[in-house]
């Protein structure tokens, strides 16, 4: 009966020991590699954001296709959600990933007011989309986020169509000057028109 | 010192030795680093100017040991290397060593109008900037000297050529004159001043500025006179009889013919003559703005109206001190120096006259640029860069005397309005432009004044920011819309304390990067054809809200204090000439504990920080 206490007393310890040993190494792992789940989770949460929150997604999502597949499916939800630091965040992760699954989420709160992109404005910025956003993150996100401005371009808002265009002048690209070759004609505002034309001249 | 054109070195000393037979060339850029030097043999002039291109032209005197020869010879030296590229060389007219040197002023295409001394065969010349060869040799009249024998002798050379100047249109004015001195019996002289203008295209055409039958009317400096005309200056010198009461005159020369002849005013009662060569010597001068002018003859510096020669203010220097100009500054002020013992002091004159004095001097100081000047340190011949008040030269077409060497006006006349005394808040009469206007992304401005402006909200939007707003106004000499206006912005720096989520405050210091392609954008530039001001506004500034984690991004957070600042540059290029003028600017925001914009600290400014 005492041997047997002794054994059961042993793997007690055993077994706590192993617990302890077990906890230590999973904590130890969270603190030198957070995993994506919980950087995600701090994200969500103004409390618990940590400054190189934003950081740590962006190095892990580049260099982890499941992490980044992580970060899309959570993305589009916090663009889509109120405008907060956890929704600046989320916007500018988009921008940074050029995150083409961002797109669509982007091209819905394109509706909403502009909300400043960068801490200092001169009037130049206005062109460059200082002061907007989302505009700015569709195009940081380049060439795939064309066709979803090419949308916006058909949009009856004249200021929306405005914005689509400086996006599309922004990205520069090839395609983005197709697009705005294809919508001239069919543009009835003229300052819309105006932007379009010396987008074309400048750009070409 | 001799501050360059825009390429090249920014600065050049060249200092002679005790004897005068040598000379050491040193090439510097402005924040004194050296790049070259050279010690030059020979007897060099003290006439040294900026080529157009960042060189420098230096001139070597005739050789009075073969005064047959070279007359004197101008060498452009490149400014990268201090290489020579080409060099020139003056012939002798009669055999020997002109009184005098060469006299230069720099086109807008570079190339160089040379104006030879006395006795020099081919008394003008306009050469080639990048290779030295001839372009043009206007033809100036002949003069007739009659010895006490009654040999005549008649040659361009004996005709008085004067400083070239160079106008904004790339026309170039000098003045010259054709005389007859006499010297049988009772001697006599009769001379004719003339205003030549050379077109652009090398057409020519001139002007009788006066006319004299006991005199020599010796050429004198020439300015624009900011209504499209030119003042030019002579002095009356009689050769055989008592000075005449009217020594220093001037004429205001309308663009479209005739002239308004006055009396230089405040000038000395006696010639001041150049003990070197015994001829007059043409007193600087300056132009200010709206018809205002400025000349100083060493114990006095007097403010005029060009056109009429009335006076506005005089200062008269202290004895045993001189004092002379400097450069315009902004609102019809000046910067003069004061020299006493060797050693300058800046002295600084308002509208009124009304002056302040520097606490510091230097030897040799000229205005550089916004805040900076350049000199030599007391005690030493090292070269000195100083920085001090500003001085504002930009409304002028003409702000420095023989504009720094060049004698080339500006084409452009520039002005920032900052609203820098606080009394200043409104736009130029003419600039049509809105601060406040809609824009793709909503209305980002809150006021139309210049200077700083709290447009701070509760939360972030794209007008919620602190600003300083301002104008920026070119006066062109042809047409606003053949120029084009850039801007750019150098790295913003802004730091100070937000509220953070517990309501303590945090640091934060952040740059965010420069842009070379900063506007203006049409919505914000004014360049109607056909006029003459060309304007363009822009409102620089902060939001007043940041991310709490990661306070150099826009966020929520509001921010409690903070200094940002940013420099700027920008250039006005003329389509049609490519030449151009480019101001260097900065803007500061000051934001004092409890997010209190500080409208004194709040400022725009020529010049630099760093």
């Amino acid at each position: 009966v005492r041997d047997l206490r002794r054994l059961s007393q042993r793997c007690f310890w055993i077994l706590v020991c192993s617990a302890f040993a077990a906890l230590s190494g999973t904590y130890a792992q969270k603190d030198s590699s957070p995993d994506i789940i919980v950087l995600m989770d701090q994200l969500k949460d103004i409390e618990t954001v940590h400054p190189d929150t934003v950081k740590q997604i962006l190095e892990l999502a580049r260099k982890d296709p499941r992490a980044r597949e992580y970060v899309m499916q959570k993305l589009p939800d916090m663009i889509r959600g109120p405008e907060s630091e956890v929704w600046l965040l989320a916007i500018r992760l988009a921008g940074k990933l050029k995150a083409r699954e961002a797109i669509p989420a982007l091209q819905e709160v394109m509706s909403r007011r502009p909300f400043p992109a960068e801490t200092s404005l001169t009037f130049a910025g206005i062109m460059r989309l200082d002061n907007d956003i989302v505009a700015k993150t569709l195009s940081q996100i380049g060439d795939p986020a064309i066709p979803a401005v090419a949308e916006l371009l058909r949009s009856g808002d004249v200021t929306m169509r405005y914005r689509a265009v400086l996006v599309l002048r922004n990205i520069g690209s090839p395609e983005a000057r197709k697009a705005l070759r294809n919508r001239l004609p069919r543009e009835t505002d003229p300052e819309v028109k105006k932007v379009i034309q010396d987008g074309l001249s400048t750009a070409s | 010192v001799v501050q360059a054109a825009d390429f090249g070195p920014d600065l050049y000393s060249i200092q002679k030795s005790s004897d005068g037979t040598q000379r050491l060339i040193q090439a510097f850029t402005a924040d004194g680093q050296l790049l070259w030097q050279q010690t030059v043999l020979g007897p060099l002039t003290d006439n040294s100017v900026p080529d157009a291109f960042g060189g420098l032209l230096t001139t070597a005197v005739c050789d009075p040991a073969n005064p047959s020869g070279v007359a004197a010879a101008i060498n452009d030296e490149d400014g990268l290397t201090g290489a020579s590229l080409w060099s020139i060389q003056l012939a002798s007219g009669v055999g020997v060593c002109p009184s005098g040197v060469p006299k230069m002023a720099i086109r807008q295409d570079g190339a160089v109008v040379i104006a030879g001394p006395l006795q020099t065969a081919n008394p003008l010349l306009v050469v080639d900037g990048q290779s030295g060869s001839v372009l043009l040799a206007p033809a100036i009249p002949p003069s007739t000297l009659i010895n006490s024998s009654g040999q005549s002798s008649s040659c361009d050379c004996f005709t008085p050529v004067g400083q070239p100047m160079v106008d904004s249109d790339g026309s170039t004015y000098v003045e010259y004159e054709v005389r007859q001195l006499d010297s049988r019996g009772a001697t006599s002289a009769s001379s004719i001043l003339w205003l030549l203008k050379i077109a652009p295209d090398g057409t020519t055409s001139t002007t009788q500025l006066s006319a004299s039958n006991n005199a020599n009317l010796f050429p004198g400096n020439i300015i624009p006179d900011g209504q499209g005309g030119v003042l030019a200056t002579w002095t009356v010198d009689v050769p055989f009889g008592p000075p005449g009461p009217h020594l220093y005159q001037a004429a205001d020369v309308f663009p479209g013919g005739g002239l308004n002849h006055y009396d230089l005013p405040m000038a000395p009662m006696q010639l001041m003559v150049d003990t070197n060569t015994g001829l007059p010597i043409n007193p600087p001068l300056v132009l200010g703005e709206n018809g205002t002018a400025f000349v100083s003859y060493g114990t006095n510096v007097t403010s005029f109206d060009l056109n009429s020669g009335a006076v506005n203010w005089n200062y008269q220097a202290a004895a045993q001190t001189a004092v002379s100009l400097v450069s315009y500054a902004n609102g019809n002020g000046l910067a003069g120096k004061i020299t006493n013992n060797g050693q300058d002091t800046i002295l600084r004159f308002d509208f009124t006259g009304a002056t302040t004095t520097d606490t510091w001097s230097a030897t040799n100081l000229d205005h550089f640029l916004g805040d900076a000047f350049v000199g030599s340190l007391p005690a030493s011949f090292a070269l000195g860069y100083f920085r001090a008040q500003q001085v504002d030269p930009t409304p002028s077409l003409f702000p420095a005397p023989m504009q720094k060497g060049s004698n080339r006006a500006f084409s452009i006349s520039v002005k920032l309005n900052f609203n820098a005394d606080g009394n200043s808040p409104n736009k130029t009469s003419g600039d049509n432009l809105k601060f406040i206007k809609q824009t793709v992304q909503g209305v980002v401005e809150c006021s139309e004044s210049l200077g700083p402006i709290n447009c701070s909200q509760q939360s972030p939007t794209p007008s919620d920011r602190w600003i300083l707003n301002f104008e920026g106004n070119g006066r062109v000499y042809d047409d606003a819309s053949k120029w084009t206006v850039a801007q750019s912005i150098d790295t913003v720096h802004f730091s100070g304390l937000y509220t953070n989520i517990n309501n303590g405050l945090s640091p934060f210091n952040c740059t965010y990067p420069g842009n070379n392609d900063d506007g203006p954008s049409s919505d914000y530039l004014q360049q109607t054809p056909g006029q003459k001001s060309i304007f363009y506004i822009d409102g620089p500034g902060p939001t007043t809200h940041v991310s709490f984690s990661n306070p150099c991004n826009v966020g929520f957070q509001p921010v409690d204090s903070m200094t940002w600042w940013a420099n700027f540059k920008v250039k006005f290029t003329n389509l049609p000439t490519n030449n151009s003028k480019t101001l260097y600017f900065y803007v500061k925001i000051v934001v004092n504990p409890g997010r209190q914009l500080d409208i004194t600290k709040s400022i725009g400014k020529y010049g630099s920080l760093q």
